[in-house]
């Protein structure tokens, strides 16, 4: 059950391309914009934390992108410890 | 059949309205004598002491059909059948049972269709399928007006145009070929792996069309908005207030523009310099197709069909020249001043006509698109004759003083910017006076300006602020398509032609794969993508289409030996099929694999089904009849074979509660229909419904 669990992305249940990745290929591709998106962020704030990137995208509301929102509530809500 | 004697000259016009117009100008009394054959319209007119007979077709009268009667593919022979027998639905044998009638007392014919690819292709399979002949003389205009349709007769040419047929005929034979076999080959690959049968069909332009809808909503997913900030503020200028742009509109950092307010906290600037200068506007240019629209749309919401539809019927009443034309010329051969003088007489355009003539200027404004056919879209000045419908009046206005602006002067404006420094950072002020409205006057109200005048300012004034200010902002995700902005993508990417594309999006949209007025993709038209993307991508990039596109207009540009060209596209598209065979099994199962999750992102479950205690039940909608009804998923389990069903309303709004009734243990659903709302199990037997629960 827990193998099954690890090919499917656990935002969307959809097959991940291999079981080392984290999302689908979808997710994956907006975790990778999320990602590039901070050192924008970064330039603009000059300090921020990721945590209160992931807050003020969640604030942002329908501004964001479906798949980009989707991985800020994932990685905010379920963050890894 | 026909009781009309001959011999005559028979023409053969495109629709029954073209051939009313062309006997009433033909006729030497302009009263051509009507026989209904068959029920069609068919006029007999005299001229020159010469009897000739005008019949119409009903648009195409052949279409193309598999000479095979499999259903497999490549399918690479074809032949024209009567469309009546090809397409059941079309009501066309009468007209080619009267053309048939009428070729027995012909002498000679004219083709009298519209001038262009389609045109020329209706004449001539008449000639070929009904007549047996190769040629006809041919009449060539571009209004349905008495004087160009005596002029195409007295100047008609021996023999159709080689280059709109040849250019015509190819396409037919192409779209047919890439329609029909990857439909084909779409559904049989679904079918290969699902074992049930479903029509997925795509076009060569209708691919990459909703490609590029879903990369614009794939591109919308991913978007992340970008903070920035910019700089507002307002000026008192002779005690009225204006508002000033910063010298940068964006500031991508917040300390940078925090420390721009804080170098500007005193509000108070002095100006530095004052620019004035005079600017001319011109008028638009002509409308061709696409421009107008894309007006029609801005101005009235008519989609891009629509605008053709009434342009049509425009075109039809005499009204405006031919439609389908990417033109923006008006030559003078036109008789501007005849349109003008006929224009004259409609009171909503008497004045505007009336100062043109005092102008003396008589030559059009043109755009750079030229079109081998027709001019642009322009009015004939014929007065409609019966009361318009309201799109047509809309349509009509717009062309008419679209056309009136062309020969207006130039407009004149008077623009002035003050340039005012507050601490080595510079606002500007902008203003605009009208010195003369020109072309503007006559186009409204469907373009105007806005003035702004700023009072008389001197170098080094001190100037105050009322406030400048930091104000943070995002960037925004790009804007979804509407149908003016889809066609336009079609041009831009160069697919379709300007008499298909429109009614290319209408296909998108009688198929499911696109929605809405702010145009979406659904799940359908993404899974066809998707797996196209990822298998066959071929056939969603423009390249293919693209290249084909100019090949046709090659054919129709240098007259090239179109059955060599068909042989290399079979060719071709003989090797893309075999490859696409060759992955049939691993397309079949993605498309079996994104349609399953596209149909269940669409499918409303509302419980456990109470009767197998395994499935669930769904909200489900006949194919056959369009009704709805909730019905148990294990009914395809061959093993469980469940026929649990309930009723649903007809109409209204449905949604699961997550609740279950306390009779039953049925799912309760919510019904809203307006304002009405109800909350009801959905068993018709439940006694909840007995007791008036």
């Amino acid at each position: 059950m827990k193998s099954k669990n690890n090919l499917l992305c656990p935002i969307c249940k959809v097959d991940k391309k291999s079981p080392s990745d984290k999302y689908c290929k979808s997710h994956l591709q907006a975790k990778e914009g999320l990602q590039k998106g901070y050192e924008s962020w970064l330039k603009a704030y000059s300090i921020l934390s990721w945590e209160d990137y992931l807050k003020q995208l969640l604030d942002l509301g329908d501004q964001v992108g479906n798949l980009i929102r989707d991985v800020v509530e994932y990685e905010f809500y379920f963050k890894e410890t | 059949m026909s009781t009309i004697e001959g011999p005559y000259i028979l023409g053969i016009s495109e629709k029954p309205q073209a051939a009313q117009r062309i006997a009433r100008a033909l006729d030497k009394n302009n009263k051509p004598e009507l026989n209904r054959i068959k029920n069609v319209p068919v006029y007999l007119c005299e001229r020159d002491g010469i009897k000739i007979v005008i019949a119409p077709a009903l648009g195409h009268l052949f279409a193309l059909s598999s000479i095979s009667k499999t259903w497999n593919y490549p399918v690479l022979d074809y032949e024209w059948r009567p469309n009546y027998e090809v397409n059941k639905s079309a009501k066309t044998k009468n007209f080619v049972d009267v053309f048939k009638s009428l070729s027995k007392k012909a002498t000679d014919i004219i083709v009298m269709t519209d001038f262009d690819r389609e045109g020329e292709v209706i004449g001539y399979l008449i000639l070929k399928y009904i007549f047996g002949k190769d040629q006809a003389e041919r009449m060539k205009f571009s209004t349905l007006t008495r004087r160009d349709i005596i002029e195409a007769y007295d100047n008609r040419e021996k023999t159709l145009d080689t280059g709109f047929l040849n250019s015509g005929l190819i396409r037919h034979y192409v779209d047919w070929l890439y329609g029909i076999n990857y439909s084909r080959a779409l559904s049989l690959a679904f079918k290969r792996v699902s074992g049930r049968f479903k029509t997925i069909s795509i076009g060569r332009v209708q691919g990459p069309t909703l490609n590029s809808v879903v990369e614009l909503e794939n591109e919308i997913n991913l978007f992340l908005p970008i903070p920035y900030w910019s700089i507002e503020s307002e000026v008192i200028l002779e005690s009225k207030n204006f508002k000033a742009s910063y010298e940068k509109s964006r500031i991508d950092n917040q300390k940078e523009a925090s420390q721009i307010v804080d170098d500007c906290k005193s509000l108070v600037g002095k100006v530095k310099d004052v620019i004035q200068e005079k600017k001319s506007r011109y008028p638009f240019p002509p409308f061709n197709l696409g421009d107008l629209q894309r007006e029609a749309y801005i101005h009235f919401k008519f989609s891009p069909h629509k605008t053709l539809e009434i342009a049509e019927r425009l075109y039809l009443s005499a009204l405006i020249s031919y439609p389908r034309t990417d033109s923006q010329k008006l030559p003078m051969t036109l008789g501007h001043k005849s349109i003008l003088t006929k224009l004259e007489n409609q009171s909503d355009y008497k004045d505007h006509a009336n100062e043109i003539f005092t102008l003396k200027k008589y030559k059009p404004s043109e755009g750079k698109k030229t079109d081998a056919a027709h001019p642009a879209i322009h009015p004939t000045g014929n007065k409609p004759d019966k009361s318009l419908l309201l799109g047509e009046k809309k349509l009509y206005d717009l062309i008419v003083k679209r056309y009136l602006s062309l020969f207006g002067k130039p407009a004149l404006l008077s623009n002035k910017t003050i340039i005012i420094e507050v601490n080595k950072h510079k606002f500007e002020v902008r203003g605009s006076q009208i010195i003369d409205e020109g072309w503007i006057k006559y186009y409204k109200p469907y373009y105007s300006l806005k003035e702004q005048i700023l009072p008389e300012i001197d170098i080094e004034n001190e100037i105050k602020f009322n406030f400048i200010d930091a104000k943070e902002r995002f960037t925004s995700p790009p804007y979804r398509y509407n149908e003016s902005t889809l066609l336009r993508k079609m041009e831009d990417e160069k697919i379709g032609t300007k008499a298909t594309r429109a009614g290319i999006i209408q296909t998108l949209f009688a198929r499911e794969y696109i929605e809405g007025s702010i145009i979406k993709a659904t799940p359908l038209g993404f899974a066809v993508v998707n797996v196209l993307q990822e298998q066959y991508p071929v056939l969603v990039k423009s390249e293919m289409t693209r290249n084909l596109e100019e090949i046709m207009e090659n054919v129709q540009d240098q007259g090239i030996d179109i059955d060599k060209i068909i042989l290399s596209i079979k060719k071709e598209l003989k090797t893309m099929l075999v490859s696409f065979h060759a992955k049939e099994l691993k397309i079949g199962s993605s498309l079996y694999k994104n349609l399953r999750k596209s149909e269940e992102s669409e499918i409303i479950v509302l419980g456990k089904c109470t009767q197998c205690k395994k499935g669930n039940l769904r909200i489900i909608k006949s194919k056959k009849t369009g009704k709805r009804f909730i019905a148990c998923s294990s009914y395809f389990d061959k093993a469980i074979k469940c026929g649990a069903t309930y009723p649903l309303p007809s109409t209204g709004n449905i949604k699961a509660t997550g609740q279950k009734c306390s009779f039953d243990g049925l799912p309760i659903i919510e019904w809203r229909k307006g304002k009405l709302k109800k909350i009801m199990c959905i068993s018709p037997d439940c006694p909840s419904k007995k007791k008036g629960d």
